[in-house]
């Protein structure tokens, strides 16, 4: 999660429902976060058009890296289809998932998320 | 707070997709499943980190298409997307599969279907004989 102090691992085959791992990162993250990223879960987390109403950039937008290396948003293909192809999740600060750099982009290639 | 459920219908479609359930695996689960991971395709927008995916065959035509792209991508640009239209600054592209880009809209809309892999929007300034692909 972008601005959290440590990476945190999660097991998809514990869920089976985007709901169930909403509920967990939530959880997981919610002592560094205020806001938007309560214990109830990330707030807002998706609709459709959720990703490019982030115009403050105080939200977060969840995102995973697919076995091709590309970031996607979560939520758009059913459930087993995102679990088999997520390589790594990454709960993106809106700014950055909306916009429009190629500087953010190399960050988001080089960044060691293990 | 909902995250949508992909098995929950879409604005805009019949969502051919989303009926396919894991109560309906049976000895046709394999041929109905690679189906429907064929059916995803990505969706980049030029410039714009995070790509979504779309399922092909909840559109019956490219307007259809061009509605759900501009729900997910409109808001990038004042003046919205507007695929297909005059004077809009965006075009359509698509990786086929022999992996060339072609724009979207030149063959019929079952032939498209058949050949798409992947989706980019890009803007009309870009000729796409320079089109260097960010993505593969």
């Amino acid at each position: 999660m972008d601005g959290a102090p440590y990476l945190r691992k999660v097991d998809l085959k514990l869920y089976k429902t985007y709901q169930e791992l909403s509920d967990a990162l939530g959880k997981m993250f919610s002592s560094f976060t205020i806001g938007n990223c309560g214990s109830h879960g990330l707030k807002d987390f998706l609709n459709e058009s959720k990703l490019v109403d982030l115009l403050n950039g105080t939200d977060y937008v969840p995102t995973y890296e697919d076995k091709d290396g590309d970031w996607m948003l979560v939520g758009d293909v059913p459930w087993d289809m995102f679990a088999e192809s997520c390589k790594r999740l990454r709960i993106m600060k809106g700014k950055e998932a909306t916009g429009l750099a190629p500087r953010a982009m190399e960050k988001c290639k080089n960044r060691n998320y293990k | 707070m909902d995250w949508p459920r992909a098995n929950s219908p879409l604005e805009h479609s019949t969502s051919s997709c989303h009926r396919f359930t894991p109560q309906d695996c049976d000895e046709e689960a394999d041929g109905v499943q690679s189906k429907e991971r064929r059916a995803y395709v990505k969706v980049n927008m030029d410039e714009v980190i995070v790509g979504r995916k779309i399922c092909i065959l909840d559109h019956g035509g490219y307007s259809s298409l061009a509605l759900q792209l501009e729900d997910m991508f409109g808001k990038q640009s004042a003046s919205r997307l507007r695929l297909f239209q005059a004077g809009s600054e965006f075009c359509l592209f698509y990786k086929d599969r022999e992996e060339n880009w072609k724009t979207v809209g030149d063959v019929p809309w079952k032939e498209f279907v058949e050949s798409v892999k992947r989706l980019r929007i890009g803007r009309k300034s870009k000729s796409l004989l320079s089109y260097s692909p960010t993505f593969s």
